[in-house]
């Protein structure tokens, strides 16, 4: 190994050793945060449910009192004016059952003679039969119609029947505090959701704090450092922050700014000396000095920026993706409420065309998006998109016609499109060689934190403020997405200097792109896995699965739970595979594995019999879609950028993407459609299972795919 | 203003940490009031249903529904519990048969009253909200199986209210508390976790002001300063050798002029 790649390979060593420290640093701020939330939210709840159980016992209390008086009065007509013995009364038993079945809420009835022996019960707990005593009647306590005493878990109240006086029999009535609990525990399920979706935001702006703030500016100022320790004082470093790094980086800048003020004096001393000189041999030495010295160690006063990172993009991206899956969970519900009386195509398809035009509008976007990045450059796509569908999100909440409908969420579409492909393009700009899958991983968590926090909060907020107000909620949060945007990207200029978009004059115009990259096997591959994974994720997570849950008694917030853990394995999976993939570079491996297993999933409707019934089958379904896209997008997107940057000489970059997301989006348009199709055809399960058995196919067709380019250049593929 | 990265963080946390808590507060207090109001709507259910069955036994006898003897029994309930606001029984048309409140007797009843009932005639009750009451209604059905009126039993919104409105204050108290704790945690959390990475900053900015104000420009500057990252020390060390360098080959070059070097 020469000296240069030594010390290369040494200050690589230095850069990932103080970069896994900062990463270190990180994680601990992020557990820090985590557990913060975590445990707060755990103590709020604990201590809520515990004050509401106090303050709903007495009312449980109150319902048993109630039936009990009712009950009372009943049987004391029958004992006292019909003048039937307790013990040879008829149909106590069918009479107890039929209260209980009306009254869910009181546990037992049992009615005890004078000294507490049972004569007739309904749902009385065996350990509790002996116990009854324990409440009886006080002959010492003056007359009572009722009292009320704790036996066990239960709070049992006590009506006496008395005759000429004497008592002849005690009504039981039982109520337990588990009835409220389990009433009060469906509100753990939501208060869960809101953890994660906190959990979810902190992870996100903290990821953001860091990254701006520490993680890049100190990386900066290491390559800086680095320079330096080899005597290039170059650069400078251009921060202004009034936190430790801006105080650091201003004593920097001032003490290469005096180092630069001496050497300009020692260059100007050995001028003056050199100049003086009359004798050329010392003159000569002195040059020699001077000249060594330029090779020790060398000056400019070169400010240099911090540079963009790809992860800058992911707070607007997750905010906007976040605000478009606010609706996801109830939104071909909500379509229903549009569809006319005499529709033009059936039920289904109704309500699967705003979701298709949707996906279309988003296509269509998407055609003109890689030419308006060139013009606009990213960041201000980004911010005529969210205008796009701050606009299409109002239209949506006013609209009060199918067609209205159709328009408003088309212009959303296109405002989706836009930003989409604006991210896309700037994380392809600034990713670097060695980590595009873990770059990749930026955008593709961004757009899943969407899916964690969109649906559950979505399908919460359709419950308890109705679905059209959710709408506007959603141009909220467009709003603060165009906002952190405007405020991260607005250096506009200095995006588009960073990296300059080469001159379109040398590279492929019209469909040449297109040939060039379908004559590229690899790249029919990567299709062939791309459309059937999107048309997955349109088909059965945004149509059937709203559909089918609602169809089973689910509540929008359930739906938004359960839609919510496709985004969790998502958020979880995705770094890990990217970095395993990034690190195996077994790229098609990890796609064939994810699109299988999501193909495979689908069956599971199926077999919901042996899954413990349908809602669980779905559930598995949901996960087994969840993991198998984890394994799926990060390697895919990987593989869509080593395909483009091979033929940046001779396509436009912005250019490559559109034309992949061009094809990719088929999936999500046919999606919709297709499944309405089979719904219309076929259940539930059946329509999942066709759309599984589409996914296995695709998947052949990619093996396939990728043999021919093996076959065709030796070595070439590295999966 | 100089705030430093543990405040940053820390002041990052605390939004988040607040939407966090109000979400959850909202949550569990909209959860609350659904669970006390299900309880009372079943109860006052329960108590309706007694009374129709009253009133259907009567009309079982043989009577029809505005000649009943039911004003008493509604009295009685109406006055055993103080939540309930009064007890009706109107006909088809809206009319007050038999109320705890004689003052309304022959009135009619709101019009989404009867609509709420016609459409759940065929339900076991029915419920629905005035501006200060709930209103929860049960459908009277004559021997021949006729929908011939409804029993309603009105009762105040302002307990349900009330304990909603306490709960939510006592809520508040409690998460304000450990919203501050939290807070603090964070806070110092985040403080103790940049402790380190802040120190070392600060004293790299130290060193490099002392030697580029010339206070101090030998390695004696980084003795005993507790900095790990090795590149800082490179750095530090390249720039005082760089200085000492130049300083030397001045004096050699002076040396040369002076014809004492070689």
């Amino acid at each position: 190994m020469n000296v240069s790649a030594d010390r290369a390979a040494k200050q690589g060593s230095v850069g990932v050793q103080v970069s896994a420290q900062q990463r270190g640093l990180f994680l601990r701020l992020l557990v820090l945060g985590g557990v913060v939330m975590l445990v707060s939210q755990i103590v709020i709840s604990w201590i809520a449910l515990q004050g509401f159980e106090e303050d709903l016992k007495p009312e449980l209390n109150r319902k048993a009192i109630a039936v009990g008086r009712a009950l009372t009065s009943e049987l004391s007509y029958a004992i006292n004016d019909l003048g039937i013995p307790p013990s040879e009364l008829v149909g106590v038993d069918e009479y107890f059952r039929h209260i209980l079945d009306a009254n869910t809420d009181i546990q037992f009835l049992a009615l005890v003679d004078g000294s507490s022996r049972v004569m007739y019960e309904r749902n009385l707990p065996l350990d509790l039969r002996g116990r009854l005593k324990e409440n009886a009647y006080d002959p010492r306590a003056p007359a009572q119609a009722y009292w009320t005493g704790n036996i066990g878990k239960y709070l049992d109240s006590g009506f006496p029947i008395y005759s000429n006086g004497n008592l002849n029999a005690t009504l039981h009535v039982g109520v337990s505090g588990d009835n409220v609990r389990r009433q009060l525990a469906t509100v753990l399920y939501e208060i869960i959701a809101v953890i994660i979706v906190s959990m979810v935001i902190t992870l996100e702006f903290l990821m953001m704090f860091m990254s701006l703030r520490i993680l890049d500016p100190t990386a900066h100022i290491q390559k800086v450092l680095e320079a330096g320790s080899k005597g290039e004082f170059t650069q400078r470093v251009f921060l202004r922050a009034r936190n430790e790094i801006g105080l650091m980086v201003s004593n920097l800048n001032r003490l290469m700014y005096h180092l630069e003020q001496r050497y300009l004096d020692f260059q100007f001393e050995l001028r003056e000396l050199r100049d003086a000189q009359i004798d050329p041999l010392v003159s000569q030495k002195i040059a020699m000095l001077k000249t060594q010295a330029n090779r020790r160690y060398w000056f400019s006063d070169r400010l240099g920026l911090v540079e963009k990172t790809p992860s800058l993009i992911r707070v607007p991206f997750f905010l906007f993706i976040f605000s478009e899956e606010l609706s996801r969970s109830f939104f071909p519900l909500f379509v229903g409420s549009f569809i006319p009386i005499e529709p033009v195509f059936s039920y289904e398809v109704m309500i699967s065309l705003p979701i298709t035009l949707f996906m279309a509008a988003i296509f269509v976007a998407t055609l003109f998006a890689g030419k308006l990045t060139q013009r606009l450059g990213s960041s201000r796509l980004f911010l005529a998109g969210i205008c796009c569908a701050f606009v299409g999100y109002c239209g949506t909440y006013f609209s009060d016609s199918y067609t209205e409908l159709i328009l408003w969420r088309c212009l959303n579409g296109i405002g989706y499109g836009l930003i989409f492909n604006a991210c896309e393009t700037w994380v392809a700009l600034y990713a670097k060689e060695t980590n595009r899958a873990y770059s990749a991983s930026a955008f593709v968590g961004a757009i899943f934190a969407g899916y964690v926090c969109g649906p559950s909060m979505g399908g919460m907020f359709a419950d308890y403020v109705g679905q059209q107000m959710t709408f506007l909620i959603s141009a909220g949060l467009s709003v603060v997405s165009g906002l952190v945007a405007y405020q991260l990207l607005r250096d506009l200029d200095a995006e588009s200097n960073v990296k300059p978009i080469p001159s379109p004059e040398s590279k492929a115009t019209g469909l040449e792109p297109w040939k060039i990259l379908f004559g590229n096997a690899r790249f029919i591959g990567t299709v062939l896995t791309a459309v059937p994974t999107r048309a997955t994720l349109s088909a059965f997570l945004f149509f059937l699965v709203p559909l089918y849950l609602n169809h089973l008694g689910h509540s929008n917030t359930e739906i938004g739970q359960m839609m919510m853990l496709y985004g969790v394995l998502i958020v979880v999976g995705t770094p890990v595979i990217a970095r395993l993939a990034d690190h195996t570079r077994r790229y098609v491996t990890f796609t064939v594995a994810g699109a299988s297993l999501s193909g495979l999933g689908l069956f599971a409707g199926m077999a919901s019999g042996f899954l413990g019934g349908e809602s669980r089958a779905v559930l598995i379904a949901i996960i087994a879609v969840g993991t198998g896209h984890c394994l799926v997008m990060s390697p895919l997107y990987a593989i869509m950028q080593q395909i483009i940057y091979g033929y940046r000489n001779q396509i436009e970059i912005p250019v490559a993407i559109s034309i992949y997301r061009f094809v990719d989006r088929i999936g999500l348009v046919i999606g919709p459609l297709l499944a309405a199709l089979l719904v219309q055809q076929m259940s539930y399960p059946g329509a999942m299972a066709t759309i599984g058995g589409l996914v296995i196919l695709a998947v052949l067709l990619t093996l396939v795919a990728v043999n021919t380019d093996r076959r065709r250049v030796p070595g070439g593929v590295t999966a | 203003m100089f705030f430093g990265f543990a405040f940053r963080v820390a002041l990052l946390l605390v939004p988040i940490l607040i939407l966090g808590i109000v979400t959850t507060s909202a949550l569990s207090v909209h959860k609350f009031g659904q669970t006390f109001s299900q309880l009372l709507t079943s109860r006052f259910e329960f108590v309706t249903s007694e009374i129709r069955n009253d009133v259907e036994n009567q009309m079982d006898l043989g009577l029809v529904l505005e000649n009943l003897e039911i004003t008493e029994v509604l009295e009685t309930y109406a006055l055993d519990d103080r939540q309930i606001l009064s007890i009706e029984v109107f006909d088809e048309f809206g009319v007050v048969l038999y109320s705890s409140d004689s003052s309304s007797l022959g009135d009619l009843v709101p019009e989404e009253w009867i609509s709420t009932w016609r459409l759940n005639s065929n339900n076991a009750s029915w419920s629905t909200q005035d501006h200060d009451a709930v209103v929860v209604g049960t459908s009277i059905r004559n021997n021949l199986g006729q929908h011939v009126g409804s029993l309603v039993l009105r009762y105040s919104r302002e307990f349900l209210d009330q304990r909603i409105e306490e709960q939510a204050r006592r809520l508040f108290a409690v998460n304000s508390i450990a919203a501050g704790i939290s807070i603090i945690i964070a806070f110092l959390g985040a403080m103790f976790l940049l402790n380190r990475t802040c120190r070392e900053l600060k004293l790299m900015g130290q060193i490099m002001d002392n030697i580029s104000t010339a206070k101090q420009k030998d390695v004696t500057v980084l003795k005993g300063a507790d900095i790990k990252h090795p590149i800082y020390r490179r750095f530090v060390a390249a720039v005082l050798a760089t200085y000492k360098d130049m300083d030397t080959t001045v004096d050699r070059a002076r040396e040369l002029d002076e014809g004492k070097g070689t």
